[in-house]
């Protein structure tokens, strides 16, 4: 059995906000094997970010809190550290890629120097000079001239500053890697460079991922293994087979499939899931997905529906036993 | 070899990229030159003041030679006890700008650090600390440097402390403000994302994004400061006589203006000239310092 990077077991989070208690994620579980890519999907509100901020332990504070549960990094329990403890941990064993390479780099610090700091941060023993010729080669590992270390995040592209956030999420070389909608603020073409250069740092470092995103298209061509999120919960996983080409799946799931657009079929309108996403504030009894679901039996409006397992296949719905 | 020297000499222009890149923006202004050129007149005046005339020239009485026009002896003429007005405006020099910078540089600083933690925290800590500096603000500054003055005692010393205390919650504020928008930006939370302290966010991705408008509050301060100075001791709790002060000099010309207006136009223009360089200083120094603005 190959090790695992990292194990959530039961892992509940809950916003507390002036109209009631939010409840992002509900008992969810997930596991990913070192080395490989986790691609974490579902709808805006269904918790992935949520999921990510509760890994790296940085949800808002005195509004969101994690409330039972375990999350386990390479072995370690993490969810009881102390906030110096993740200080050492965050950027050097786990980093995290955010969605908006825009914002997410600070406009008056140099580039060099923003990706110096990660390194002086947790390898300070390397002294001023090595961290120098570090900067050069990440950046050269992320295809960046070095020479332009010297400029500020407003004077480079939306792909290159994307480049440059990974090289900051990659210097410390983590062991795992957790990318919040990398792509999505790029245009197709860098998205693909992007995720291209993120799969191959990604072998080259032998760190882990875990890549949310909205996009199947994005999951088939890095992901090893999947989870489908709704309401907080994993609805369904396995491997990029089980989700791609398996016969049986949960029902929102198909309707995920159905809602991209066929080149092969000539049709007007695209077929998404109807209904909304429930409010989680007041979350539906049995099964969250029941009221938006074509096949919901009796049993989901009460009963919230176990796991079933096909080998490396779980689909949790009634309509498997 | 050579190539060794070019790359050594490389990294020396990097290392000082920083500070460079931002004189070289502040260069480009015209006006914040302009400022500049004049702060460093004042300084070097009042630096050299004791080369350039006899500080005895300033402080003795020399009722022979009271309300001299500006004329080649007295080129900005005497005032009514016969004192230099030139020599007067250059030894004031001296008090009124180092206090100034002084006073800002230690309420900045003190302000700074109270406003930070506040902005940054927020919470109970905001709450608190942030409602002593509202009483203090619920003073008007000048009342309340003139009561700390009359609790501690006249003196150069306790009036640099009353200017302080009355200039700390103005800089609190500011600077909580300032911080509070800088503090939900995306990449302050990517800075904690790769493990970055509260210190260090604070001091070294916050403070630089909120520098702007810190600095032109200093700026204007100093003004202030300056002028708080001569208003204070225009009431006799500041710099007490016959100490050459500008704002002093003010006050006491203002008596004789109607027959003798040098006596207010010499230091009433030495105060605008500071005030006005201040201020090209600071207009310039928020441009420079942010490199968004760079072209």
């Amino acid at each position: 059995m190959k090790k695992k990077i990292l194990e959530i077991k039961d892992l509940y989070v809950e916003y507390i906000t002036e109209d009631g208690i939010v409840h992002a994620v509900n008992g969810l579980n997930l596991e990913l094997e070192k080395g490989q890519t986790l691609g974490l999907v579902g709808e805006t509100g269904a918790g992935k970010t949520t999921t990510v901020l509760s890994i790296m332990k940085l949800l808002p504070e005195q509004i969101g809190r994690i409330t039972k549960g375990t999350i386990l990094l390479d072995g370690n329990n993490i969810t009881d550290l102390r906030e110096t403890e993740m200080q050492k941990l965050r950027g050097n064993a786990v980093s995290m890629i955010f969605q908006d390479p825009m914002t997410s780099l600070n406009p008056v610090l140099s580039v060099g120097d923003q990706i110096a700091e990660v390194l002086e941060l947790h390898q300070a023993e390397l002294g001023k000079k090595r961290i120098d010729e570090r900067v050069d080669e990440i950046l050269d590992m992320v295809g960046l001239q070095k020479e332009r270390k010297v400029e500020y995040p407003h004077q480079f592209s939306g792909g290159m500053k994307q480049r440059i956030v990974i090289a900051m999420a990659l210097a410390c070389e983590p062991k795992l890697l957790l990318a919040d909608e990398p792509t999505t603020a790029l245009d197709v073409t860098i998205q693909a460079q992007v995720l291209e250069m993120m799969n191959r740092l990604k072998d080259t470092f032998s760190t882990s991922m875990m890549l949310i995103t909205h996009d199947l298209g994005v999951v088939a061509q890095t992901c090893d293994s999947v989870a489908i999120m709704y309401a907080g919960r994993v609805i369904e996983q396995g491997t990029l087979k089980d989700i791609y080409t398996a016969g049986r799946h949960h029902p929102y799931t198909i309707g995920l499939f159905n809602s991209i657009p066929d080149l092969t079929k000539d049709t007007k309108r695209l077929s998404p899931i109807k209904g909304l996403m429930p409010d989680p504030i007041n979350l539906p009894n049995g099964c969250a997905f029941h009221p938006r679901c074509p096949e919901c039996l009796d049993v989901c409006r009460y009963e919230m529906p176990e796991e079933s397992c096909y080998g490396t296949h779980k689909i949790r719905c009634h309509l498997y036993k | 070899m050579k190539a060794d020297v070019n790359i050594l000499r490389k990294t020396k222009v990097k290392r000082r990229g920083q500070l460079r890149s931002i004189w070289n923006r502040y260069k480009r202004n015209k006006l914040a030159m302009v400022g500049l050129f004049l702060m460093a007149l004042l300084v070097f005046f009042s630096l050299s003041a004791h080369f350039i005339v006899d500080y005895d020239k300033a402080i003795h009485q020399n009722m022979q030679e009271r309300f001299q026009e500006p004329s080649l002896k007295h080129i900005f003429g005497t005032d009514q006890y016969g004192r230099d007005i030139f020599a007067r405006i250059i030894h004031g020099a001296k008090i009124s700008i180092f206090m100034g910078l002084f006073n800002v540089a230690i309420a900045l600083t003190i302000g700074s650090i109270i406003g930070s933690v506040a902005g940054y925290y927020g919470g109970y800590i905001d709450g608190i600390v942030m409602r002593i500096m509202d009483v203090f603000l619920a003073i008007p500054q000048t009342l309340l440097a003139i009561s700390i003055v009359a609790v501690l005692g006249q003196g150069v010393i306790n009036l640099m402390i009353a200017l302080i205390i009355s200039a700390i919650p103005k800089f609190a504020r500011i600077v909580r403000s300032a911080i509070l928008t800088v503090r939900g930006q995306e990449y302050i939370e990517a800075a904690r994302a790769y493990g970055t302290n509260d210190m260090r966010i604070i001091f070294k991705h916050v403070m630089p994004n909120a520098i702007g408008p810190i600095i032109v509050q200093a700026t204007l301060d100093m003004a202030f400061a300056i002028l708080s100075i001569a208003s204070l001791s225009f009431l006799g709790l500041g710099i007490s006589p016959p100490t050459p002060e500008w704002g002093s000099m003010l006050s006491e010309g203002k008596t004789y203006m109607r027959d003798y207006s040098y006596l207010v136009v010499f230091p009433g223009i030495a105060i605008v000239i500071t005030v006005l360089a201040l201020n090209l200083i600071g207009d310039g120094l928020r441009d420079a310092l942010d490199p968004r603005l760079r072209n």
